[in-house]
């Protein structure tokens, strides 16, 4: 070989070889691509003259498929230079000989001629060439350099190139063409150079180039330093300029190149004093430099504060305290409150809370602001509402301040301002809303100051009890009484919750059997099914038992039916066919529901095909409904040379069958939510496409065959399948894709093919499933990856979408599960 | 517009010469001058290449200076014809079709047919280059295989063509993830035989192509410029948050709106200028706005937020 590095016709056929077994192959190249390496490697030859190894790489990448296009990268460099990894060698093409034998034999049918072809061209070039030396001039030269890497000017050369992997591919083979490519690849970095390239510039002697070349002055005057040129005058003229940003540039580079001595570049550094006006240019100079220079503190900050907000100053500060050590927030702040005069108002809650510190400056400016804030709230009209707002605004930022320190003093001023508040309640109505409102944000008003208000304002002795201690007593009190529904009774229980003991369940169980309170047997049943049914039993035997059953519909069907998966093991068995039956019920009902919201009526079925409309441009004309067209033309009574576009009736093209299959992981599941939230998305499916092709599965290591394609099911007989069904262990994803795949192959009729795999397990049995995935593609079947958002490893689930050229979708809340499978599925047909 | 001369006069005036008239800005170092060797080996040996890479790298622009060269050097393929692909595209649309009133009178006949881009280039030897090509449905890519593989196309009725031996064809798409429903089919993708991937250009390049992209007189200093690419080039250093990060497009218009403030402030022979930092801010939140992507659950006004402390300090 002397034009060529490799003859391009094996290398193609054993590129294709060993990227055929290669594990890691996304996209099995075709067998056609043997053909086009060499085509374009002798294309590029005619263009250009010559031929290196890096054409070689570059084309081999190129003709793969995107994906794909690193992996090329790696295996063409291998087959060149099989010596240059060498502790890398491939173990991972053992199963090389197996595909070879199938390989040639297509290579052998349909290729063969032309790649003679390619090789004929190739040897005539080849034969015209005697030059055998390039390789050894390319190898004594390495030899050299290996020698002297690290002296001028091999070192400062070296210094633009990558790796030595890409001396090779350009074939570089004496010092000359080093330097020269050296200076080239410089040459395309002039005007973005750092540091270290114009250090390597002016030890190759291209201190001039950079000079006369570059747009930018810290360039110049670096290049100008490193060479030991003057750079007084430049240096004077930007300081005298101000400009500012180009100043600090160039002092960064003078430092970061030793191209000054520390002494004088000091001295510059010291210069700056006058030229930094503000905190922004502080910043700049401080990151660029990497140290805050001197400057004059007072005006710094005396300007920052009439040019910019508090937060844009504050975070400034921050930054700078923070990296640079500076302490330039408490200066800011002191000096804030010392102006607060000329301000006038003070720096909003809001910011000051996000910019919290443990200071007393901070403390000191926090109090004024929360007076001025005070002091605006009571001069609203309605001062209540204004107050309440401003309480609880105080209370979610004493929430969300990071500071610890500052957060105990917000705190602190919280019972002060919940008593102001309500104090400037006008009636009794104002003051019980107030008091509710904290209760429910967890801020307790103080017994003794509702006692006092509401006898100022009025109230009667009862009434302000109630006010004073409302939940286990109010809740008893409506029970009894019938007077709340569900969702209030729930409400309440749910705020006590933490409260509640066995033997007020059982007290409050009593009395709603008592009063035959419906809504209130409902409320108990769904803060716990299981507990719930027993003390039923315990307290009114049988007979109260199936009255609290009765009555459990009267609270929300997905929190039952989560209810169910959480506690039916705790269910005792006298009841639990009863409350199977009653969650089966509401099973359906809500599959149906969810159906009709979420997918809607209108995609369920083939669409009808006698729909037609007017003809808009760029129609198939075929579609012309001729009949219906010529109706339309006679009914309009028009003339033939009246007769335009929208005149023409044409078909809309119907829709064919569509086939969906889902596989459901369920395995390790003892979460309510999940299992729930996958009974009602199956039966949301079942019904919403039950004029379509539809299967679905749960998996785990076994798969549960819930519904095949070719298979009538009752929406009911499923329910039933869904409420018992449990999870063992394990997780097998190449069954179940099996599974699907059969489906597909055996069952389906459609053109329209959708695959959809929930799983939120660790992926154990990736290779056999890749297997399968492959198999999906050729099929045409388009896959969606679902996985939880959480999930400790996404990139598998990445990978396999990725061979399935399919899509991975993430889940960050199961109460959006039906509606994820939903969407997908409205977009997808 | 009612008055059609005035209609006339003003369309001509806009109308886009030729390609080989029209002139390129663009910027040839670093992956787009390969891209351009590689557009050219491509078409002297007759495989058929697609540009991949993330929105606004310059694919676009790389096939009309390519189809401008073309047409430089050739005496027949000046034509440069393209189509942006979505979900309602019909292969109608790359052919062409009936006038369906003509037909009436006429029939199926020449006359009555208006052909579209694909067509035309096959037929004068142009360059097509079929944009967003995996956004099509795989109906209408298949439109695309009897072109690609027999260079030719049958008509409807009025028979089958033969492609002028000039015709050219490029595509040009989204990776894969980035893409809309449907992928490529295939069965085109077995006939796209070069893969050319773009991505964020180098520094240097980036540089230029912004500089290129700005007005004369919309001036900015290197230093500003240095700011603006280290704010473009954070978004792509954060794959945790970022999806889609900001393309070229918005370092150029960074760029031009900063130059414009400047140039103002030039006209009104303002004294003081304002602080590049208030400006910068002010741009990039209103440019990073509209530009990257977030990952699901994360807030975009907190990515900007981060990155103008990073880079900015505020
Ligand atoms: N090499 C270049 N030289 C000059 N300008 C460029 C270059 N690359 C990109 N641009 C500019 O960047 C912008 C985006 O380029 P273009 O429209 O070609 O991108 P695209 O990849 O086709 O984007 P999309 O995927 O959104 O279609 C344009 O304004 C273009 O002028
Ligand atoms: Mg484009």
């Amino acid at each position: 070989m002397g034009i060529f590095p490799e003859n391009p016709c094996e290398f193609a056929v054993e590129f294709i070889k060993r990227m055929r077994g290669h594990p890691d192959i996304i996209q099995i190249p075709s067998s056609r691509q043997v053909l086009s390496i060499p085509k374009l490697i002798l294309s590029r030859y005619y263009r250009k003259g010559t031929i290196t190894p890096n054409d070689f790489i570059e084309i081999s990448s190129l003709t793969s498929y995107p994906d794909n296009q690193e992996l090329a990268k790696n295996i063409a460099f291998d087959i060149l230079f099989p010596n240059y990894h060498k502790d890398l060698i491939n173990e991972s093409f053992q199963d090389f000989e197996e595909n070879n034998g199938r390989y040639q034999e297509e290579i052998e049918s349909e290729i063969r001629s032309e790649m003679d072809h390619l090789q004929d061209l190739i040897d005539e070039i080849e034969s015209k060439t005697f030059d055998s030396s390039t390789f050894q001039k390319l190898e004594e030269f390495f030899d050299e350099l290996s020698q002297k890497r690290h002296e001028e000017p091999f070192k400062s050369a070296l210094h633009f190139f990558n790796d030595d992997s890409e001396l090779y591919k350009d074939q570089i083979s004496s010092i000359e063409e080093l330097l020269d490519e050296a200076r080239n690849k410089m040459m395309d970095k002039i005007n973005s150079l750092d540091p270290e390239d114009l250090k390597a510039g002016h030890s190759l002697g291209l201190d001039e180039l950079i000079q006369e070349q570059s747009l930018r002055i810290w360039e110049k005057i670096t290049s100008k330093a490193i060479n030991n040129q003057d750079i007084h005058d430049d240096m004077n003229e930007l300081f005298d300029l101000g400009r500012f940003e180009d100043l600090i540039q160039t002092l960064k580079f003078l430092g970061e190149t030793g191209a000054l001595n520390k002494e004088d570049l000091q001295k510059l550094k010291n210069y700056l004093e006058n030229q930094i006006k503000n905190l922004d240019q502080l910043f700049s100079a401080a990151k660029n430099l990497g140290e805050t220079p001197t400057f004059n503190q007072e005006k710094v900050i005396e300007n920052s504060l009439g040019e910019a907000s508090f937060e844009h100053n504050f975070n400034l500060a921050n930054s700078l305290d923070q990296y640079y050590g500076t302490d330039l927030r408490n200066k800011l702040l002191e000096k804030y409150v010392q102006e607060l005069e000329t301000f006038k108002t003070p720096p909003s809650l809001e910011d000051l809370t996000k910019n919290a510190i443990a200071r007393k400056s901070w403390n000191d400016l926090f109090q004024e602001s929360l007076h001025h804030s005070i002091k605006e709230a009571m001069n609203q009209v309605k001062k209540n509402e204004a107050m309440k707002a401003l309480t609880q605004q105080l209370h979610q930022l004493t929430n969300s301040c990071q500071n610890v320190h500052s957060s105990q003093k917000m705190a602190q001023k919280l019972p002060d301002l919940v008593k102001e508040t309500l104090r400037a309640s006008e009636n009794s109505t104002q003051l019980k809303d107030s008091v509710e409102f904290f209760r429910k944000v967890g801020l307790n008003p103080e017994s003794a100051d509702i006692k006092n208000l509401g006898r100022t304002l009025g109230m009667s002795e009862e009434e302000i009890l109630e006010l004073i201690e409302p939940n286990y007593q109010l809740l008893k009190k409506l029970m009894d009484s019938n007077q709340a529904d569900f969702q209030r009774l729930s409400n309440l229980i749910d705020q006590i919750r933490d409260q509640l003991n066995k033997d007020q369940i059982s007290e409050l169980m009593t009395l709603s059997l008592a009063s035959d309170n419906r809504e209130a047997l409902a409320a108990l049943g769904h803060f716990d099914l299981g507990d719930a049914i027993k003390t039923a039993q315990e307290v009114g035997g049988k007979e109260a038992e199936e009255k609290l059953i009765s009555s459990l519909t009267a609270g929300s069907g997905e929190n039952l039916l989560k209810q169910w998966f959480i506690h039916r093991r705790n269910i005792p068995n006298t009841s639990k066919e009863k409350v199977k039956e009653l969650v089966k019920a509401i099973l359906v009902e809500l599959g149906i529901y969810y159906s009709r919201a979420r997918l809607g009526s209108a995609i369920t079925g083939p669409i009808p095909i006698n729909i037609v409309r007017p003809f808009i441009v760029g129609d198939d004309f075929d579609n012309v409904d001729l009949e219906e067209t010529v109706m339309n033309i006679l009914e309009k009574g028009k003339k033939l040379n009246h007769i335009d576009y929208d005149d023409f009736l044409v078909y809309e093209t119907a829709k064919g069958l569509r086939s969906v299959v889902i596989e459901l992981d369920i395995s390790g599941s003892m979460d309510g939510e999940k299992l729930a939230q996958m009974a009602l998305c199956t039966t949301m499916l079942l019904y919403g496409l039950r004029k379509d092709e539809l299967a679905i599965s749960y998996f785990e290591s076994d798969t549960h065959v819930l519904k095949s394609i070719n298979e009538e099911v009752e929406l009911d007989k499923i329910a039933d399948e869904l409420l018992s069904i449990t999870a063992r262990g394990g997780t097998r994803i190449q069954a179940a894709l099996e599974w699907a795949r059969l489906e597909f192959k055996k069952n389906a009729n459609s053109r329209e093919k959708l695959n959809i795999i929930f799983t939120d397990a660790e992926i154990f049995d990736l290779q056999p499933a890749i297997e399968e995935l492959r198999i999906l593609k050729a099929m045409n079947v388009d896959f969606i990856i679902i996985c939880p958002e959480t999930q400790f490893n996404l990139q598998e689930a990445e990978k396999m979408a990725k061979i399935a050229g399919g899509q991975l979708l993430t889940l960050n809340d199961w109460n959006e599960f039906p509606k994820l499978i939903a969407d997908i599925i409205k977009v997808k047909f | 517009m009612r008055d059609k001369e005035k209609f006339k006069e003003l369309f001509n005036q806009a109308l886009v010469k030729d390609v080989f008239e029209e002139e390129i800005n663009i910027v040839l170092s670093g992956q787009y001058g390969k891209a351009l060797e590689l557009l050219r080996d491509a078409e002297s040996t007759g495989l058929y290449p697609a540009l991949v890479g993330p929105p606004g790298v310059g694919k676009t622009i790389l096939c009309r200076y390519f189809a401008s060269i073309r047409a430089k050097e050739s005496q027949y393929s000046h034509s440069f014809h393209w189509l942006t692909m979505d979900e309602s595209i019909k292969p109608s649309h790359f052919l062409g079709s009936f006038d369906p009133a003509i037909t009436l009178n006429k029939g199926f006949v020449l006359d009555a047919f208006n052909p579209g881009p694909l067509l035309s280039a096959m037929l004068e030897g142009g360059t097509f280059l079929a944009n967003e090509i995996n956004r099509a449905t795989e109906y209408s890519q298949n439109t695309l295989l009897e072109p690609l593989e027999e260079a030719s196309i049958s008509i409807p009725h009025l028979g089958r063509i033969k492609a002028h031996e000039d015709f050219f064809f490029i595509s040009a798409m989204n990776p894969e993830e980035l893409s809309g429903t449907h992928r490529l089919s295939e069965a085109l993708k077995d006939r796209i035989k070069i893969w050319i991937k773009l991505t964020y250009p180098d520094k240097s390049t980036e540089l230029d192509i912004i500089r290129i992209n700005l007005p004369e007189h919309f001036t900015i200093e290197e230093s500003e410029l240095e700011l603006i690419y280290s704010i473009i080039n954070e978004t792509r250093k954060n794959t945790v948050d970022i999806e889609v990060p900001a393309s070229i497009r918005a370092g150029i218009a960074m760029a031009k709106l900063l130059g414009r403030k400047r140039y103002l402030e030039r006209e009104h022979d303002n004294k003081e200028k304002e602080s590049i930092y208030v400006h910068l801010s002010d741009i990039v939140k209103t440019v990073l706005l509209g530009s990257i992507k977030p990952k699901p659950g994360v807030k975009v006004q907190d990515i900007i937020n981060r990155i103008i402390n990073k880079i900015l300090g505020a």
